[in-house]
């Protein structure tokens, strides 16, 4: 597994990008569920980095670091998705019900 | 030609590139946007202009080297445009599908720069995360798409910030590739290019530290959506008695 430098340079040019674009994403966007795209961009971003740097250098510590950080991922994305379903859920209740939910368990 | 030597060039191809997506960002009318959009594609355009010409180890060994470059630059335009679509798109569902692009370009890049291993387990790792955004797309029927959001400078001055930011990395890149160290011949393992099982014995001997810790927080994490979820069917279940007496 190897990669010529001409190929590891459009590789990184490619995720510097995402990394940059998704970096956007997370400055601009009001939208939780944007914003949590926006982190999956940039994280996209750097897994190719890391792919191409350890492909290009033949060490396998990149490759097993892209296992722990997708593992990592997610973990995250199980949560915020959660997270954001269980607010809008109480969001909604109290645009029905019309009081805020104190006694609601966190 | 390479982006090495072309400050200016890839300062421009920057400023257009921000003009476009400030334009996508802030215009919900679809005039704007399809200005947005051109200019957006010719920055793109210009962009990929400036990649070095190779088909690298590719799986695609063909005896053409047009068909190789074609084979990367396929799913590099896709991938870039896909990232563009992904944070300038006003529905959830959409954004998603955009990033399921963005998944799979990444993927056939690794693959078509020789990268398999990693290419393969990019798309396991993918699976994981994006299985439950599509199954969280799948179920929320309702507000899909995201509230308006207030037009501000602050949009403008990130794009500028951004912009500066990827033609200062770009510039920087050449470095960077210069200064990776040379492949090593001299083992077994690196001559051939590793392997499943040497990534394997890696995760368990030099990470495993690392690894206990991933698999701890994700074991906290299905605890967590799980009682997530429980409390809030649990809340669902009494809230309309409350919201009748009240």
């Amino acid at each position: 597994m190897t990669i010529d430098p001409e190929m590891l340079h459009n590789l990184l040019v490619f995720a510097v990008f995402q990394f940059v674009t998704g970096t956007l994403g997370v400055l601009c966007r009001r939208s939780l569920f944007h914003l949590l795209l926006g982190g999956q961009t940039m994280l996209q971003g750097t897994c190719v980095a890391i792919a191409a740097i350890s492909a290009s250098g033949e060490d396998v510590g990149g490759a097993a670091w892209l296992f722990l950080i997708g593992g990592l991922a997610a973990a995250q994305i199980a949560v915020a998705v959660t997270f954001f379903r269980v607010l809008a859920r109480r969001r909604s209740i109290e645009t029905v019900t019309g009081h805020p939910q104190e006694d609601c368990r966190a | 030609m390479s982006v090495q030597g072309l400050p200016i060039t890839t300062l421009i191809i920057c400023g257009l590139g921000a003009g476009g997506i400030y334009l996508l960002l802030t215009q919900r009318k679809p005039a704007p946007r399809r200005t947005g959009t051109a200019v957006a594609a010719i920055a793109l355009a210009a962009l990929l202009s400036l990649f070095p010409l190779t088909g690298g180890n590719s799986l695609i060994a063909t005896s053409s080297s047009f068909i190789s470059t074609l084979s990367f630059l396929v799913p590099a335009g896709c991938g870039l445009v896909a990232t563009i679509a992904v944070i300038t798109s006003r529905s959830r569902r959409r954004g998603l599908a955009w990033f399921v692009v963005v998944v799979l370009a990444n993927t056939a890049m690794l693959f078509v720069g020789g990268a398999v291993i990693v290419g393969v387990m990019n798309l396991i790792l993918n699976v994981g995360f994006l299985g439950t955004l599509l199954l969280f797309a799948a179920v929320s029927d309702t507000n899909d798409e995201s509230p308006a959001e207030p037009v501000s400078g602050f949009t403008w001055l990130a794009c500028a910030v951004t912009a500066l930011l990827f033609a200062g990395l770009l510039s920087a890149l050449p470095r960077v590739v210069a200064a990776e160290p040379p492949r090593a011949t001299t083992s077994a393992v690196s001559s051939n290019g590793f392997g499943w099982s040497d990534l394997g014995r890696s995760l368990l001997f030099d990470h495993g530290i690392s690894l206990t810790v991933v698999s701890l927080l994700l074991l906290i994490a299905i605890v967590t959506v799980s009682r997530m979820m429980t409390g809030e069917s649990s809340e669902l279940s009494t809230q309309p008695v409350e919201g009748t007496a009240a």
